[in-house]
């Protein structure tokens, strides 16, 4: 009777500590964009991603990227990736003045503005933080659209060729080229 | 002298019958010993190693399940995390695009005025 007790307890150890393994761990806490939130409401579709280093140093682990590894080994080198963005159906849907309240956070704490675009319909901000070998150690990018809001904050160690090669390798179109930027001008004209 | 130490000597040493029963009772006292050795003390031993066995099954067989499990379960989040890490990049990647697309359109805005 003891040893099935025993051989019982054993069992369920073995039950809690693979559940406790299998447990999801707890998302990254961001004060940058906490309450950000609240811009999903009216939203046509909302994409919110937060991986912590944990979740990002199990990329690549399966070997599922093929050949070019380029993302897994950015990913390896980021502490954390937080994106939020929202699409609106029609314009208007957010207060440009709740982003305002996001943008002041940038004030403080040693952040570089790199971009700070203002236009009627359309405001950018883009933010970073250098590292002792001058890679980025931190970016952050708010650009308001009227039907587009985006807040993007990554931490880790990226280099600006990095973010180029990341923007090419998860089939992001480049910077305009000559040819285009030559077309672009001849249209103003 | 001689003939009556012979005399003893014949008494002492001649076959004397075995009372009524006896080879009965030392061969029931034999069987009885050998059955209570051969049941007892091999049940106990088995009983043990059976319980061993069963444990060291059981203990196998619950940290195969939970090996293939966890590996499971750490695969599905790894392709969940690639997929999100993914769409983080594109949507980081289209972002800051679009900053740069309309730069270059400011930039050449200014050039217009200025000439």
């Amino acid at each position: 009777m003891t040893r099935m007790r025993a051989a019982t307890a054993v069992a369920l150890l073995f039950l809690a500590v693979g559940s406790l393994r299998a447990m999801e761990p707890l998302q990254q806490k961001d004060d940058l964009f906490a309450g950000a939130d609240k811009f999903s409401q009216g939203a046509k579709s909302t994409t919110e991603v937060n991986l912590d280093k944990n979740m990002l140093g199990l990329m690549g682990k399966f070997g599922d990227e093929g050949e070019d590894k380029s993302g897994s080994e950015l990913a390896k080198r980021m502490d954390f990736v937080i994106v939020r963005s929202y699409e609106y159906a029609v314009e208007g849907q957010y207060n440009m003045a709740d982003v305002e309240q996001f943008r002041k956070r940038l004030q403080d704490g040693g952040w570089s503005h790199v971009v700070k675009e203002r236009s009627e319909r359309e405001s950018t901000d883009v933010c970073v933080k250098l590292g002792p070998n001058g890679e980025f150690s931190e970016l952050v990018v708010i650009s308001a659209e009227p039907r587009e809001l985006t807040f993007v904050h990554l931490k880790g160690h990226m280099s600006a060729e990095d973010l180029m090669r990341m923007s090419t390798h998860y089939g992001v179109q480049g910077p305009p080229k000559m040819k285009d930027k030559e077309k672009d001008k001849e249209k103003m004209k | 002298m001689s003939d009556e130490f012979e005399q003893e000597l014949k008494e002492g040493l001649g076959r004397v019958p075995a009372p009524e029963g006896f080879a009965d009772r030392v061969m029931g006292r034999v069987a009885r010993n050998e059955r209570l050795r051969f049941r007892v003390m091999p049940q106990r031993v088995s009983y043990a190693w059976q319980m061993a066995i069963a444990a060291m099954v059981l203990l196998a067989v619950l940290f195969g399940v939970g090996e293939t499990v966890h590996r499971r379960e750490e695969r599905r989040r790894a392709e969940l995390v690639q997929r999100q890490f993914e769409v983080a990049m594109r949507v980081t990647g289209r972002t800051l695009n679009g900053v740069g697309e309309r730069i270059s359109r400011a930039g050449m805005k200014d050039e217009r005025g200025e000439q």
